[in-house]
């Protein structure tokens, strides 16, 4: 008792006061949007999160335009290239002025290994500039513009902000169609598991008795199942002749099988736990219909801990894609996925010669560390009045 | 406690079920039956087409769908037949077994490090809340939990091939990688296993860690803790009995996924460390569609879960006697 | 009903506390959560302490523990307690999670909480509980330890003990479990049994039957017996001396006579009008005392219970802090009632 009771007292001495304060500028009761925003704001991270999740999603929609080339465009001749910085400003005899710049590469043959290595020319200036005209691209499949967020003055100069790969190619951009395909295989997995989850939840919850015990069975059986060498044999299932949207497709169901077992769980738990809540009681008195009781009542409780869930479920949508595509038997190229390109890194001869071929790697861990702060900041602020 | 051990090994048998249904249908999924395969010419050069009909007999080929599974299912239940390996020529037998083996001891050694680590900090956290130690563990956490294992161990990899010089893959020196087991092959092996080890572990260790912190902070204000303290007991002696104790009954249900966690784990990260268990063997068998080699990995490595599944549920009840009078 | 009262004005006291005060820090500040309690209880004694929830008395029995839990701290304030050597110690003096002080929880001064569902492990058998209790403080061997388990447990009514010693709190009824809580908390036969609220979660039955077991134990054992409780006819039942406390403070303190018959507090009599079955209940209808407890984080000035009292005299009670008044020994009460003319 103790501890709870001075607990309790202290917390409606607070409960009081900002009753108090609420009543001496106006009372007003907040909405339940205004609670969870105020709790969610507080929570310094998740908000942080909330930016880099909408960052990437922004770069899901305007991969083409933030992108400098297209994923597929190479160069032999900047096979491995390292990354170039970009300098603002430039020294010349006037001075320090404002001019934006990458610097050229030269190549060095080492005379003994006949090996080459790029070394950074100071001589080879190419200035860079926001909104560069490069390759057209239809945005969308409407807007036809060769506009890019940023890029080279001169088209034909190398651009390799997170330098190239084994072909050549632009890590950089490859990077941010990746980003298109995983973190949209995310969504739409979760979406599917959000149908299934929500109905077989709410339907294991709502009716519980036999449904319920299969619903659950079912869960529990799916759960105890390794994971990845299941996903292995579903997804080397996949026709390699399938086309590109094909193979997305069916990836995403296979992630989504297992994937909406936990939404399941928590649509069912959230069900069982308002299902005899007073104020749900009250309005099955005042003899308001189910149905209408589901919607007005419990799918507003509902719907902070179901995003909650669903930014938590992202992560592992992310995570498994990545293994599988890694290994091969996900996403296949030409399609590029964070996964496909970490293909790329598997080699330790090459990561050892491009380190930077990590990159994808990097972007993997920031995407799913920002999906579980921010699932993790909703769920508290899901209940603004605990503490 | 007898009845409970019956009624959960009867439960399993559903799950048994699927688990074969699944892999069954895995077997199936490629395109045409796997003699169209074996007759491609890219399993075997000549192929005696006595040979063929003899096989298309024993898997039942030629029958309904539901007869194949039978024939492949009972095989196995019955004389522990799972079938050929085309790429290898050799009965499945042969080959999983000791890949297999290898297989649980990575994951069981896993699990022990997985529980060994994660309590003491998860203790730590939970008593000393916003200590900058506290502080340190949950980054570790976090980041534990956004880090593919195939990508630690390529970091690893990656690190030491650049800083030491050295290629770290693989469970065996050289020496040893053929050579019959004896105390040096199994020291060996024990140098080598640290690394998949800590590898398979860190996104388990990072969860329990959580689990353990939140479960203890739960606990900790409860009324039988106050209770303890007023009868005199040291403050480590409270925590050790009391609440640590309840706080793992959750970490230990909580082993009913780790455990196929680890088992997951350990099949990606053997395909890049290139360590001789079940996890590069169905990975070259599901890209050269030796489906029965394929479907039954899947399905030992199915059992294996459902069986770590239920130790758990069994060391809750014995733990949990609330649980036990349930049932 | 009222059991004899033996004289504790010339006893020296098992525990005797003085001007004790605890504090709660709270984002706003700090709480006072107990201000100048004074209380003695003497041996064979049993001394009730009478409150709502929040006057203060679960604070109280925890400060004499010396386990007040955070953000509470102890400010202010001795507590002695007297030790079977003779010689007295200050509990306020203690390290709280010394070894000193452990010496003396569970062994100078057991504790039954209110809630033996909650107050006892639900993973551990009661057997294993008291055998743990008992060698916290004598150097016993299991089997011993298990035999004095068996006798307490027989001692405290409950049927069957060499069975009941192995079973898990869930497995008991809640007055068995209150037993059990109860032999657990004088295993190492306290001097001093701190009961909060021992009997609120049973039902009325039990509770009678578990209030009739302590005042047993208490005759036999002789120890002094600190009960906490809300509920007046508890208190009428067992308690020699009774302290009524209101927002962190004592505003009436006597003999369970004095209390009953004479109560000079005007929260004392409201407290007796609401309950059935008393003189001051029976001569104007049952009674409800107006308005709430208010928290501690909004204390009223001046007198404390004057926006609840009806016989607050404005321009005094909500002004000034009543004085204490003594009528002789503990017979004190707080009021500013009555009116003396002032000069």
């Amino acid at each position: 008792m103790g501890n709870a009771q001075n607990q309790a007292a202290v917390t409606d001495a607070l409960a009081e006061e900002s009753a108090m304060k609420a009543a001496e500028t106006g009372f007003r009761v907040a909405t339940p949007w205004e609670l969870f925003w105020w709790k969610f704001k507080s929570h310094k991270l998740a908000l942080i999160s909330a930016f880099v999740v909408l960052f990437l999603y922004v770069m899901v929609a305007f991969a083409e335009f933030i992108a400098p080339v297209s994923p597929a465009t190479y160069n032999g001749r900047y096979v491995f290239a390292p990354p170039q910085g970009i300098h603002l400003f430039m020294t010349d005899d006037e001075g320090w002025h404002f001019n934006p710049h990458v610097k050229g590469y030269s190549i060095e043959v080492d005379p003994k290994t006949y090996g080459k290595t790029f070394v950074q020319d100071p001589e080879q200036v190419f200035p860079v500039r926001l909104f560069a005209r490069g390759e057209s691209y239809r945005l969308w499949g409407l807007f036809e513009t060769d506009r890019h967020l940023i890029g080279p003055v001169d088209p034909g100069a190398p651009f390799y902000l997170l330098g190239a790969d084994r072909l050549g190619r632009d890590v950089f951009s490859r990077l941010v169609y990746g980003t298109r395909i995983s973190m949209s295989i995310g969504l739409v997995g979760v979406a599917i598991s959000l149908i299934l989850g929500v109905f077989l939840g709410g339907v294991s919850g709502f009716y519980g008795g036999v449904i319920d015990s299969v619903i659950q069975r079912l869960i529990e059986i799916l759960r105890s199942l390794p994971t990845i060498p299941l996903w292995m044999g579903l997804s080397a299932a996949i026709p390699l002749a399938w086309p590109q949207w094909q193979t997305y497709l069916a990836i995403t169901v296979i992630l989504s099988l297992i994937g909406w077992t936990a939404l399941a769980r928590e649509v069912r738990g959230l069900f069982l736990s308002v299902k005899n809540e007073d104020f749900v009681s009250s309005a099955r008195l005042e003899g308001m219909g189910e149905f209408r009781i589901t919607r007005k009542h419990m799918l507003p409780l509902f719907t902070s801990h179901i995003i909650a869930t669903v930014s938590l479920t992202i992560p592992t949508m992310i995570l498994a894609e990545t293994a599988l595509s890694f290994l091969g038997i996900g996403l296949q190229p030409p399609t590029v996925s964070w996964g496909v390109l970490l293909q790329e890194a598997q080699n330790i001869r090459s990561i050892a010669v491009a380190p930077w071929l990590f990159a994808p790697g990097v972007i993997v861990v920031i995407a799913v560390l920002a999906l579980n702060f921010l699932g993790d900041g909703v769920r508290d602020a899901a209940d603004p009045y605990q503490t | 406690m007898a009845i409970y051990i019956f009624k959960r090994i009867l439960l399993m048998i559903p799950t048994l079920i699927l688990v074969s249904m699944i892999a069954f249908a895995i077997i199936q999924a490629p395109p045409g039956d796997f003699l169209t395969t074996l007759m491609s010419g890219e399993a075997g050069e000549t192929v005696d087409v006595v040979q063929i009909e003899a096989m298309r007999a024993r898997y039942g080929l030629d029958q309904p769908i539901w007869v194949q599974y039978w024939k492949w299912i009972s095989g196995i239940v019955f004389h522990g037949d799972f079938g050929e390996s085309f790429e290898w020529k050799r009965p499945v037998n042969e080959l999983i077994w000791d890949r297999f083996g290898l297989t649980v001891l990575i994951s069981s050694i896993t699990l022990v490090f997985i529980w060994v680590v994660s309590i003491p900090i998860g203790i730590y956290s939970a008593t000393n809340k916003y200590s900058a130690g506290d502080y340190v563990f949950t980054v570790f956490g976090f980041i534990g939990l956004a880090i593919p294992n195939f990508l630690l161990a390529l970091v690893l990899m990656y690190i030491s091939f650049q800083y030491f010089g050295q290629s770290v893959g693989g469970l065996f020196s050289p020496a040893f990688v053929q050579a019959p087991w004896s105390f040096a092959r199994v020291g060996d092996l024990l140098a080598h296993l640290w690394l998949p080890v800590i590898i398979i572990g860190t996104a388990g260790t990072a969860s329990l860690i959580r689990i353990m912190r939140a479960n203890l902070l739960d606990e900790l204000p409860k009324p039988y803790v106050e209770a303890a303290r007023a009868r005199g007991l040291s403050e480590f002696r409270i925590r050790v009995k009391y609440p640590v104790r309840i706080a793992l009954n959750p970490l230990v249900s909580a082993l009913a996924w780790v455990f196929p966690a680890l088992v997951s784990g350990d099949a990606i990260t053997s395909i890049v460390l290139n360590l001789q268990t079940t996890g590069p063997l169905l990975y070259r068998a599901l890209q050269s569609q030796d489906m029965y080699l394929a479907g039954s990995l899947i399905l030992i490595l199915s059992v294996l879960t459902v069986i770590g599944t239920l130790l758990s549920d069994l060391l809750l009840a014995w733990l949990d006697p609330r649980l036990r009078a349930e049932v | 009903m009222v059991a004899d009262s033996p004289d504790s004005d010339t006893q020296s006291p098992i525990l005797s506390v003085r001007g004790l005060q605890v504090e709660f820090s709270i984002f706003e500040g700090k709480l006072r959560a107990l201000e100048s309690v004074d209380f003695t209880v003497a041996e064979g004694e049993t001394l009730c302490v009478v409150g709502e929830s929040g006057s203060g008395k679960s604070v109280t029995a925890r400060s004499i523990l010396n386990m007040v839990p955070p953000p509470g701290k102890i400010t202010r304030g001795e507590i002695l307690l007297r030790r079977e050597t003779g010689e007295t110690v200050d509990i306020l003096a203690q390290k709280p999670r010394g070894k000193a002080m452990r010496g003396i929880r569970g062994n100078d001064i057991g504790m039954v909480f209110q809630e033996p569902m909650a107050s006892l492990s639900p993973v551990h058998t009661i057997g294993s509980i008291f055998i743990e209790a008992v060698q916290a403080h004598r150097k016993v061997g299991r089997a011993e330890a298990r035999e004095m388990a068996i006798a307490a447990m027989a001692d405290m009514g409950i049927p069957k003990p060499a069975q009941r010693i192995d079973y898990y709190p869930f497995q008991l009824s809640g007055g068995m479990r209150q037993r059990a809580m109860i032999a657990i908390a004088l295993a190492n036969r306290p001097r001093l049994l701190i009961a909060d609220e021992p009997t609120t979660a049973l039902d009325v039955t039990t509770q009678a039957n578990v209030l009739d077991l302590m005042i047993d134990i208490q005759d036999s054992t002789k120890m002094a017996l600190l009960f906490i409780t809300h509920d007046l006819g508890v208190v009428a039942e067992i308690a020699h001396n009774v302290v009524v406390m209101y927002l962190g403070r004592i505003v009436e303190s006597g003999t369970v006579h004095e209390i009953f018959e004479d109560a000079r507090h005007p929260y004392t009599q409201a407290l007796l009008r609401s309950i059935p079955g008393t003189p001051l209940s029976e001569s104007g209808g049952l009674y409800t005392i107006k308005g709430s407890i208010p928290s501690r984080g909004r204390r009223p000035q001046g007198c404390p219970f004057h926006p609840r009292c009806d016989q607050a005299v404005a321009g005094v009670c909500d002004v000034e802090a009543p004085p204490l008044r003594r009528l002789r020994g503990n017979r004190t009460y707080v009021c500013h009632l009555p009116l003396e003319l002032k000069g």
